[in-house]
């Protein structure tokens, strides 16, 4: 799946637990491992904690989600440094 | 150019000489003048700063600090975590912990989860802590 066609499509959904629209902070296109992804913040309606997502293809057409969550903000350094070390093995 | 450090950073620098430039469509000449450049390594990306030296901004610059400085931290002595039935690996610091289940989700946390999911974390451990979630989804059909 086209990780943009993807996030056209969650942009419509309602989400059952939040009962509104995703939200899409900070959306900015990125690439991995030189594979086309998507990353955004939102804010958890349960709990209000920031969480930081990462939406991307894998050589497959398959989407990898990579989401930080619990203290994010203060380890958001820690997740963008593991997820620029992610490799496929080919 | 020479290796130094830029207020105990490690940096490269150098001076330049601007002779100013002109514009395509009216005569401006700015920038003139020498001017110091420090090439700083911040967290896979480098960082430029130039100054042209003034008594004001000679006061500026010794101020210059790195915010997350802290979280810097070398990828070589991180342990690798490999996913034979998706094809990824990826690396994560020594003391963390990966838990869940490659076919489904993953947890990459910096506590022990089993820990958690008990009751057993103390108030420190639970305000540092910190889990990645990863998870693959499968094909969908299109609509």
């Amino acid at each position: 799946m086209n990780v943009l066609d993807w996030l056209e499509q969650t942009k419509k959904k309602v989400s059952p637990l939040e009962d509104q629209l995703k939200q899409f902070m900070r959306l900015k296109k990125i690439d991995v491992y030189g594979y086309p992804g998507v990353f955004y913040e939102r804010v958890t309606q349960l709990g209000g904690a920031l969480e930081g997502i990462t939406t991307f293809q894998t050589p497959g057409n398959l989407l990898i989600h990579f989401n930080g969550n619990l203290n994010y903000q203060e380890h958001w350094a820690d997740y963008q440094q593991i997820l620029s070390t992610f490799e496929f093995v080919r | 150019m020479h290796f130094s450090t830029f207020n105990g950073l490690p940096a490269f620098s150098y001076s330049i000489k601007s002779q100013g430039f002109e514009g395509p469509l009216e005569s401006y000449s700015g920038y003139k003048g020498i001017y110091q450049v420090a090439w700083l390594f911040n967290n896979k990306n480098y960082l430029m700063i130039a100054w042209n030296e003034t008594p004001e901004i000679n006061q500026v610059i010794p101020t210059f600090r790195l915010s997350d400085v802290s979280h810097i931290s070398q990828t070589t002595n991180w342990l690798t975590y490999s996913n034979s039935k998706y094809g990824f690996n990826l690396k994560y610091p020594q003391g963390w912990y990966v838990s869940g289940e490659p076919e489904n989700t993953l947890y990459l946390t910096n506590y022990d989860i089993t820990k958690a999911s008990s009751g057993e974390l103390n108030n420190e451990e639970y305000s540092q802590s910190f889990k990645i979630d990863i998870f693959v989804m499968r094909r969908m059909k299109k609509i």
